[in-house]
């Protein structure tokens, strides 16, 4: 049980990260003086979709490999 | 063609690493070699697209940050579109004796870009093993390896830029430092693939295993010529024998003869001379996938 807890808060952080660097991109943007300053977004954003859904992925793995492990603990007593 | 048929058929091998098991299929091998530098080309042509050029900006305004942080040179980024070249390293104060100074030029290749693309195609094709337990993980593992990999070598050219125009700015010629300082810094690629085979050993394995599914209709076809030499002539070369065995070429002759003196084998000038009672045995242990290894030896030594 601590061990998924831990588990939960790292997957916290990794989605918090994420979500900041959404935040850093939307804050650069207007800085930036290029023609293709909005393209910065347009690339980045799917990108971190795509590694919000990885993170995701792994608190399942996490999830499923520690009810796993309780099964065959129990499955043993 | 023939060759893949007998490549499917060849029973493939399992290479064990940390306790985890890879075996590769032919296809993702053959997908690797074609698209890791295919990938890494067009991820390259891409981001030297003009509609990438915003993070010429984002360099080229970082690295001005820390120029003028860490070195105080009043350094400062213009943007002057012209041709390839969006951004430029202006120095209005001249050098460090105020001598004027002229204005470095950026461009795609200055970003560092075209060595996260090759490890970006390195990462994105490594082959998944065909074992269950090992490839479960693989999609985290290789995001790790690729996320970390690219914040070190955009970090490590941020450096390589900071270092080599402090040293403009301090009056060496541009064309002295810059190529060679940049050759250097490649150093951290060794680096990237030491860390990348901490958390996807399969991109060095899937090589190895490459050579092995190589190498293996080459020892078939030694374990063949053995075969029939020994059936027609009770004989066959040290040397061929030698490379069997796996025994080094220095110093073979007495490691060969223990052997053969093992498994009551004669040595006649450069030949081995197997006895008539033992050829079926003989050609038993030699088809075996680990030919004449000791476990065997010792069972057939005890029957």
């Amino acid at each position: 049980m601590k061990q998924i807890v831990l588990k939960k808060m790292y997957i916290w952080l990794l989605l918090t990260v994420n979500l900041f660097f959404a935040f850093i991109i939307g804050l650069t943007i207007p800085l930036l003086e290029s023609s293709s300053r909005y393209n910065l977004g347009l690339i980045m954003i799917p990108l971190l979709i795509i590694l919000n859904y990885i993170i995701i992925d792994r608190f399942h793995y996490y999830i499923t490999s520690t009810n796993r492990k309780e099964e065959s603990a129990d499955g043993n007593n | 063609m023939e060759t893949i048929k007998k490549l499917k058929e060849f029973k493939k091998p399992i290479i064990e690493y940390n306790n985890r098991k890879y075996i590769f299929s032919i296809r993702s091998l053959i997908i690797f070699a074609i698209g890791a530098p295919l990938s890494a080309y067009l991820i390259y042509l891409f981001y030297d697209l003009e509609i990438n050029y915003y993070l010429h900006e984002i360099v080229v305004k970082q690295t001005v940050y820390f120029l003028n942080l860490f070195f105080n040179m009043n350094v400062e980024a213009q943007f002057a579109p012209s041709g390839k070249y969006d951004w430029r390293f202006n120095f209005p104060l001249g050098n460090i004796d105020g001598d004027p100074l002229s204005s470095i030029y950026f461009e795609t290749f200055c970003t560092g870009i075209q060595a996260i693309c090759v490890f970006a195609g390195i990462i994105i094709f490594t082959p998944h093993s065909q074992d269950k337990d090992t490839k479960k993980d693989v999609i985290w593992r290789k995001t790790k390896s690729l996320i970390i990999s690219s914040v070190i070598f955009y970090v490590v050219n941020i450096i390589r830029m900071l270092i080599q125009i402090d040293l403009y700015y301090i009056g060496y010629r541009w064309n002295d430092i810059h190529f060679s300082i940049s050759a250097a810094s490649s150093f951290i690629a060794a680096i990237i693939v030491l860390l990348m085979h901490k958390w996807i050993p399969e991109f060095i394995l899937s090589i190895i295993y490459t050579g092995t599914l190589v190498s293996e209709p080459i020892k078939q076809k030694r374990k063949e010529k053995v075969k029939n030499s020994v059936e027609n002539s009770n004989q066959v070369k040290l040397n061929t024998m030698r490379k069997i065995l796996r025994m080094e070429r220095k110093n073979y002759y007495d490691e060969i003869s223990q052997w053969a003196e093992k498994f009551g084998y004669a040595i006649e000038g450069d030949n081995l001379v197997v006895p008539d009672t033992e050829i079926s045995e003989f050609i038993e242990l030699l088809m075996l996938d680990k030919p004449f290894s000791i476990e065997n030896s010792n069972t057939k030594i005890e029957k």
